[in-house]
């Protein structure tokens, strides 16, 4: 019997390790257009992420997240926010717009 | 398939460079360019790993992956000998047509899209590391071609940081 697939499976883990730094507080993070996670010092992040199959931004997930995420039932796939609104406003996923389909074509 | 290991090992201090504002051979320090080997080349990028080695004083250091909005023209190669590309399996084939990567370029530096940050991989580099890994292919940031937009980018520093010495090593492959 084959493995069981499930959307977790698909996660990529991002760790960014402070506890022998002094951190990036989130004014820090802000100025630098959040190219940095705010993690305090002392204090070490890992958590797991997805890439949205629209924009391929690396997306790390929120385990405190409340909201729903966006999805797209074409390609099976969570998309970030900016490309949720996208899917919402009537944007259709296809081989120009979908990194997913353009890997499926290409392989 | 072949994957190979990018890494700068020298601990350099990267300099902050805007997106949209070229790079040049000052502000290339620490930074790195990949271009498609060919116009159907498909490159993935699998793991990213950065060392602070600022030796004493906070060092806000944000490193971007990200797509460029103006590709790099000409051959792409390295400025020192701390940078290395090299393939992780010893027996792996070479490539007919190599993966571009360095952080000069022969005739005109890339610039880093505004729109398209694809992995924010900053770091406070006075003691802090940073990793992260994809679990699948498909979740792999990936490049195809050669074209602007989806054929080129750049792993390096942005800026509103004060960065400090970093090393660093990237894994892909080219398909």
């Amino acid at each position: 019997m084959g493995k069981l697939f499930t959307k977790k499976s698909r996660d990529g883990y991002v760790m960014l390790d402070h506890r022998e730094s002094p951190g990036v507080t989130c004014e820090e993070a802000w100025r630098t257009g959040n190219a940095i996670i705010p993690i305090g010092g002392g204090a070490k992040l890992e958590a797991a992420t997805f890439t949205c199959s629209k924009c391929q931004k690396v997306i790390v997930k929120n385990p405190g997240r409340m909201r729903e995420r966006a999805y797209c039932r074409k390609c099976d796939h969570d998309v970030c926010d900016e490309c949720g609104l996208q899917l919402k406003l009537g944007h259709v996923c296809t081989f120009g717009t979908c990194w997913h389909v353009i890997q499926v074509n290409v392989a | 398939m072949a994957r190979r290991i990018t890494s700068q090992n020298a601990s350099l201090t990267p300099t902050g460079v805007a997106d949209t504002t070229p790079f040049t051979a000052v502000n290339n320090v620490a930074a790195m360019f990949y271009r498609g080997g060919s116009t159907t080349q498909y490159v993935r990028f699998w793991e990213f790993s950065i060392s602070g080695m600022a030796a004493s004083s906070s060092s806000p250091t944000p490193m971007l992956f990200s797509r460029d909005s103006a590709v790099s023209v000409g051959a792409l190669t390295f400025a020192a000998t701390s940078y290395n590309d090299s393939n992780m399996d010893p027996f792996t084939a070479a490539l007919a047509a190599p993966t571009p990567v360095g952080n000069v370029a022969a005739t005109t530096y890339p610039q880093r899209d505004v729109a398209n940050h694809l992995l924010a991989c900053g770091l406070n580099a006075f003691g802090g590391v940073y990793f992260w890994r994809a679990n699948r292919a498909e979740e792999c940031p990936a490049i195809y071609g050669t074209a602007i937009d989806i054929g080129d980018v750049t792993f390096s520093c942005t800026t509103g940081g004060t960065p400090g010495a970093v090393n660093w090593h990237i894994i892909y492959e080219t398909s």
